[in-house]
């Protein structure tokens, strides 16, 4: 089983793109509307990643965005989002230490989860289980944390 | 849908439609059928009380899963006759107990929710209680109502997704006693904290952050000056993560190994020097077929790559040597010990991997076992400078949940005491009925057969004081498929074919349970 690197999920360069995610929204973008279920415990971030293509996907973001995880669900607007294919990796950064944390086997110890349906999470989502479209009109997606 | 595993089921659930209407024994749930979804078995109702000459060696399995109970006494029953004064203590006890939740019914042993066992034995009266190790993922289906997740070999429609070991963990293989506390052991997750005298249970257990949820193995090794060592694997991972705890329960030192063929591992062995890894070439595909298949069926044997001895030394815990050995597929290793030049690690040898686990399945289909396998002693003997490892049989008898002498692990012993089979067993049933003091330098069997309506369980050796390597007592329970009842028996270690010297009939039939431990009073 492959561990989820967290350098990948959320590169630390990227952390400075986040901003992005509060542009206004450009009239050729669309808007995802991302809803965050099983927020067990309130208290840090909720840390997300968008992925816009298979050969990025779990390497390289789109978008980096941090969201306070107030209560459950947690809600984000993700603006300015070109209508086409993403996914989503996501994990609740309940010690703030911007990493998502792992035992020796590599096994996350903080909740996450990727869009998708995918039954078996035993391992990250793969491209194919965890993508989405966004149409020209925007998107929905929710992703259940693990517990 | 090329699960065979569907297609058995789909002949199991047309089967059990023709014969519902005439006995009334099976139900079968009408969404399973329909969709054709998951491999769980329908679940059995109406348990009659059996008629004496009615009673089918198939329904053994079932009928010791039926009705399962969240707990039992605690009561008190009276010993045939008087104990050793010098026998008083507790035999803890761990097993899968709950196969059914709702109309889902597991379809594998390994699958069921851990329950854990005490049987106080003092002067001559045996007490005993038992209770539901209440996991998280026990917790959770007791609130839903049903089995949430696809387990170790039973696959659900419908079931949620697992997102770590932990969330299947069903603590009930084995029990270890430490610091203070009953650590009810799985092997693909975290233990289980129980308290051992109202068996609550207390928490996961976690040691630091870098060991959150890694796996911790069901056999770890107590050595001769209290040290724990023990491991842990996931399959697929190439890895093996040690563990060496002090004797009052702390973690001193973890280490992670590359490992091959690292996919399931049961057991290991301590010597005076080693920790010994036998490791099998049984083979984790997960892409196998996807996600219709369980978990078991991602396993395959793959007898064209050899079979791994790792030597490791216990002073640096790290890999100090590494042999082929021919392919040897087993779930429980006896003793081992060292004597500079070789390593000698008694294992009981299953012949055909996958066969067993389809015996069992065949157990809990109420199924004559196709072709019984064969599981019998075996001696791994790994020769330091010539590089090379052997396999010596010990033994043509059955044999399986070996016990040695606690005092004398690690170190050269003659006495191996299993649990075995005899020819009065039902051809077609799984199981053992029988257990047995092997001598390992002779091979030579010292049998007690506890008949044909009896399947035994694990006998755990426990040490007389001051005697010598293999003289105390043998103590464990077997469950009468007739009268549905357990029985505890306690025998002479140094005389096992004379029969239980004390035996505690319970006033209740307990559910197939797996591993034991005994704590002297």
């Amino acid at each position: 089983m492959k561990r989820i690197r967290s350098k990948h999920l959320i590169p630390r360069a990227l952390l400075l793109a986040a901003p992005i995610a509060a542009l206004p929204t450009a009239a050729w973008s669309s808007d995802l509307e991302l809803k965050v279920e099983n927020v067990k415990s309130p208290g840090g971030d909720i840390r997300i990643a968008v992925y816009g293509s298979p050969a990025d996907y779990r390497k390289s973001a789109v978008r980096e965005i941090k969201a306070a995880a107030a209560g459950d669900p947690v809600s984000i607007r993700i603006a300015g989002l070109p209508a086409g294919d993403y996914a989503i990796a996501l994990f609740h950064d309940r010690n703030g230490n911007e990493k998502l944390d792992s035992n020796l086997m590599g096994i996350p110890t903080e909740p996450y989860g990727f869009s998708g349906t995918q039954r078996n999470l035993m391992g990250p989502a793969t491209w194919e289980q965890a993508k989405f479209s966004v149409a020209p009109d925007g998107a929905a997606v929710t992703v259940k944390l693990s517990d | 849908m090329n699960d065979p595993s569907i297609a058995r089921r789909r002949l199991l659930t047309g089967a059990a439609l023709g014969t519902a209407g005439s006995i009334g024994r099976l139900l079968v749930p009408a969404g399973a059928a329909a969709t054709g979804l998951g491999n769980a078995l329908p679940v059995r109702a109406g348990q009659a009380q059996p008629r004496f000459d009615d009673v089918s060696p198939l329904d053994a399995w079932t009928d010791a899963f039926a009705d399962v109970r969240e707990s039992y006494g605690p009561v008190q029953v009276t010993f045939d006759r008087a104990l050793p004064a010098a026998l008083q203590g507790t035999l803890y006890r761990n097993g899968p107990a709950r196969m059914q939740r709702g109309d889902t019914a597991y379809r594998h042993w390994f699958d069921g929710d851990g329950m854990m066992h005490a049987f106080r034995m003092n002067g001559s009266s045996l007490h005993h209680h038992a209770r539901m190790i209440r996991t998280d993922k026990y917790v959770a289906d007791e609130q839903a109502g049903r089995f949430l997740r696809s387990g170790f070999a039973t696959r659900l429609p419908d079931a949620l997704p697992v997102a770590r070991a932990d969330d299947l963990n069903v603590a009930n293989i084995s029990v270890l006693p430490l610091g203070g506390e009953l650590l009810a052991l799985w092997e693909g997750g975290s233990p289980w904290r129980v308290d051992p005298l109202s068996l609550r249970t207390l928490g996961r257990k976690v040691w630091s952050p870098e060991t959150d949820g890694v796996a911790f193995s069901a056999h770890p090794k107590v050595d001769v000056d209290g040290t724990v060592w023990s491991f842990g694997y996931m399959a697929g991972s190439g890895k093996l993560v040690l563990y060496r705890l002090d004797p009052t329960g702390a973690l001193r030192e973890t280490r992670m190994i590359e490992a091959p063929n690292a996919d399931m591992v049961h057991d290991f062995a301590i010597t005076g020097r080693w920790l010994v890894f036998v490791l099998m070439p049984l083979v984790f595909d997960r892409e196998s077929g996807g996600g219709e298949t369980s978990f078991i069926d991602k396993y395959r044997w793959r007898p064209e790559r050899a079979g791994v001895v790792l030597l490791i030394d216990k002073n640096t815990m790290a890999v100090a040597h590494r042999f082929e050995t021919p392919p040897t597929a087993f779930f429980h290793i006896g003793n081992a010990w060292d004597d500079g030049e070789t390593v000698r690690v008694q294992l009981m040898q299953v012949d055909d991997f996958q066969g067993l686990m389809g015996n069992v399945l065949d157990a809990f289909r109420r199924r004559p076992v196709d072709g019984p396998v064969h599981t019998g002693p075996v001696e791994i003997v790994a020769n330091l400078a010539r590089r090379q490892a052997a396999v010596r049989v010990l033994s043509q008898e059955e044999a399986e949940f070996p016990r040695v002498d606690p005092r004398h692990l690690g170190r050269r012993t003659r006495s191996l005491f299993v649990a075995t089979r005899t020819p009065s067993m039902p051809g077609q049933l799984f199981g053992l009925n029988a257990v047995a003091r092997m001598d390992t330098d002779s091979g030579q069997m010292q049998r007690f057969d506890y008949g044909e309506e009896t399947l035994v369980e694990e006998h755990v050796f426990v040490a007389r004081p001051d005697a010598p390597e293999g003289n105390g007592w043998l103590v464990g329970t077997a469950w009468n498929r007739v009268t549905r009842r357990t029985t505890l028996s306690v025998f002479d270690a140094t005389a096992v074919d004379a029969g239980p010297i004390a035996q505690a009939r319970l006033p209740y039939g307990l559910p197939l349970g797996l591993h034991g431990t005994f704590v002297a009073a």
